[in-house]
């Protein structure tokens, strides 16, 4: 099942110079730090000139997709999914 | 040197990338829809399509058909950014490559051929950084024209590849029956088995005299496509679509002709802010209405002149909506330029560019700034905006890539 969420979330990320790629480590969403397992895909969109960077990501149970909004430096969790 | 020419496609591609994402989908049979409530099947897992779910169906047929169907929105942004990343794969080993639709692609390898083992070699190298990156698979076809390239990439449908040598062209040809060849639909076949036709040897062997006189010049491109000869000429990466459309199915029936010209509008701005961006004008316009029970009518009409803007197509479509008497309210709506020719900026002697152009020149600067519809004609309010996936056919613009970081 999924649900939007849209909330700003702080993010633990590592960036890594080699293939210019972004890992997710860890988010904080409501009082509690979601370790991340696997980040299951990536892409990016445009809103106008500001670029989007998309995480579908997964602590090994429930799917997150999270954001990070390239021109405020900002992450948002943008929904929860899960199974069911 | 021979030319040799790759086919990549990708493997029911919306429905895979949804499936990678998302790990608890693999396996089962999954259908990409749109958001709306009548949004029809635009891609389908090879799951699904065991069970005969296919594009173009209905959500209601579908689930006749296979309720433990799985229905996933799609993401537009999400599958045209991961065409323009297997198209950077792909730029690693050859410049010439060719986006044929969102998940279709030819790569010459004629000049790269030094670089690397064999043209084999390099189909492995690309299906496994596609299939470690996305998570998905895709289908290649190795020949020396595009036509059997396709053919041959079609023929290792799921996951495989295929390579046909110079040589062995005809005899790959020989035994496979007619539909394989592209652009011989169901209609053409139906059209070649009356003349007893069925398999591509049969079709070489036909005499092409007859062809000629049956489908025109296109029985002398049948006779050579059978032999696996390529009759038309490479794609200018820089030539002109063919026609830019734009279609919506909508909620609830329009019969309210305010409504459908207020969609109009909606659909005209939305043809002419793609020919703006593809930098060609059209003097072609096409209107296409779908009544509740599924009959579709298409009205076109041809201008003596390129019609410049979005409000020149409005008035074109409303025009020929007029001269149509609606038999019931419509259920989709749809607007296509075509005849297109590049655009020739034509100053006026006196003003610059006229007032209209400068105006929608600003508006797109806005939206290009600050996201689609973020300034649009305030009639188009009446229209609920709504979230639709892009068809498969979709070509992802060349200029689409982002500013490097």
């Amino acid at each position: 099942m999924l649900t939007r969420v849209g909330e700003r979330v702080v993010a633990g990320v590592v960036f890594r110079k080699e293939g210019q790629k972004m890992e997710l480590k860890w988010f904080l969403w409501k009082g509690r730090k979601l370790e991340i397992k696997k980040t299951t895909y990536v892409w990016r969109e445009r809103d106008g000139r500001e670029l989007i960077r998309r995480f579908v990501v997964t602590d090994g149970k429930d799917l997150y997709e999270l954001s990070y909004r390239q021109e405020g430096l900002m992450w948002f969790l943008e929904a929860v999914e899960t199974d069911g | 040197m021979d030319r040799v020419v790759m086919y990549i496609d990708m493997d029911a591609y919306f429905a895979s990338v949804e499936q990678a994402s998302r790990p608890y989908l693999r396996g089962k049979p999954v259908a990409v829809v749109g958001s709306g409530k009548r949004t029809v099947i635009v891609a389908s897992s090879y799951e699904a399509k065991r069970f005969g779910i296919k594009t173009g169906m209905t959500k209601g047929e579908a689930i006749r058909k296979l309720p433990s169907l799985v229905f996933v929105e799609g993401r537009n942004n999400k599958y045209v950014d991961t065409c323009v990343r297997i198209h950077e794969i792909l730029l690693r080993y050859t410049p010439e490559v060719e986006i044929c639709s969102i998940d279709e692609f030819f790569a010459d390898l004629t000049g790269s051929l030094l670089l690397f083992p064999s043209p084999a070699d390099v189909a492995v190298a690309v299906k496994r950084e596609i299939g470690e990156q996305f998570g998905i698979t895709c289908s290649v076809g190795i020949a020396p024209n595009k036509l059997v390239a396709k053919i041959a990439g079609e023929l290792g449908k799921p996951d495989g590849l295929v390579a046909v040598e110079k040589d062995d062209v005809e005899r790959f040809m020989e035994g496979l029956p007619v539909e394989s060849i592209p652009g011989i639909g169901r209609k053409m076949g139906a059209a070649l088995k009356a003349l007893g036709i069925t398999l591509c040897r049969e079709l070489r062997d036909f005499p092409v005299s007859v062809l000629r006189r049956r489908f025109g010049i296109w029985g002398d491109y049948l006779s050579f496509m059978a032999r696996g000869i390529d009759p038309f000429r490479a794609q200018d990466p820089g030539g002109l679509p063919k026609s830019i459309g734009h279609s919506m199915t909508f909620e609830k029936n329009i019969g309210d002709r305010m409504m459908i010209r207020a969609r109009l509008l909606e659909l005209s701005e939305m043809v002419a802010r793609r020919l703006r961006k593809e930098k060609v004008v059209a003097k072609g316009f096409s209107l296409t209405l779908r009544y509740p029970d599924f009959t579709t009518f298409t009205k076109r009409i041809t201008l003596p002149f390129y019609a410049p803007g979005g409000r020149m197509i409005y008035e074109t479509v409303t025009a020929l909506l007029d001269s149509v008497r609606l038999k019931d309210a419509v259920r989709l709506l749809g607007v296509s330029a075509f005849n297109v020719r590049r655009f020739a900026a034509n100053p006026s002697l006196f003003g610059g560019l006229d007032r209209e152009e400068r105006l929608w020149r600003a508006v797109d600067d806005v939206n290009d700034a600050f996201g689609e519809c973020s300034l649009h004609p305030a009639t188009t309010l009446l229209c609920a905006r709504r979230h639709w996936v892009i068809s498969p056919a979709y070509r992802p613009h060349k200029s689409y890539p982002y500013r490097r970081q």
